[in-house]
């Protein structure tokens, strides 16, 4: 399993049914901050933002569910 | 200087080939291939990460857009599966607003729930620009919960072929 793997099981277990969409890898804070958040959408197309709009996952968190797996 | 001139016209006031001419050929070209590995949970249609720019030499030409790649679902709350994907030209959505152009479907799958599959999208787009086109490709799942991963394995692969009209 890879990063980016980890990183979605670890999200839906801190926060099920939060929206994001992600690239390449996850493996530094750097790469968390680069997480595109699903806040909105348009005709179905998704709003998105850079800036977590959910405080239940920092990186922190996220980094120890991930290292679980 | 001598002005070459097409039925008396500037070569800028041409909008169109003669008759002569034969159409319906492949004027260019382009390609994407990358391994742009994207995940997402999004019930609304995000990037996938795969673009490419094509500039058409006519207003006529109309734009044929081949994509494939390998893709994986995998489903924490439902046994079914629905995934959809759209090309976007220019930030819009050129596929059907809700369902995109195509989708996969699978139905009470395991307890598993990972499920991987070769995806291919193929649409015939008309511009109507000598403009600059930008093409992305989008994808989102249908339910909450579920996870696409973009370009699991290998190379995902965007093609765009400008047809001579």
């Amino acid at each position: 399993m890879d990063s980016l793997q980890k990183f979605g099981k670890a999200v839906q277990t801190l926060k099920p049914n939060v929206e994001f969409v992600a690239y390449d890898k996850m493996e530094t804070e750097e790469d968390f901050n680069k997480v595109k958040w699903v806040i909105g959408e348009e005709n179905k197309v998704a709003i998105t933002t850079t800036t977590n709009p959910h405080s239940e996952i920092t990186w922190k968190l996220l980094k120890a569910e991930m290292d679980k797996l | 200087m001598a002005l070459i001139k097409l039925n008396n016209q500037s070569l800028t006031a041409v909008t169109s080939l003669p008759a002569a001419i034969p159409t319906g050929k492949i004027g260019q070209v382009v390609s994407y291939s990358a391994q742009n590995y994207g995940n997402t949970t999004s019930t609304s249609f995000v990037d996938t990460g795969t673009t490419l720019n094509i500039t058409p030499t006519a207003t006529s030409s109309k734009i044929f857009l081949t994509f494939n790649s390998g893709t994986c679902f995998e489903n924490n709350n439902y046994s079914n599966f629905y995934m959809r994907a759209t090309f976007d030209r220019n930030g819009t959505n050129i596929g059907a607003v809700n369902d995109g152009f195509t989708g996969m479907y699978q139905y009470q799958l395991s307890s598993v729930n990972d499920f991987g599959f070769t995806f291919h999208m193929n649409y015939l787009d008309s511009p109507s620009t000598t403009s600059q086109v930008t093409y992305k490709v989008q994808w989102r799942v249908n339910d909450s919960g579920a996870q696409i991963y973009h370009n699991l394995e290998g190379l995902s692969t965007l093609t765009a072929m400008e047809v001579l009209a």
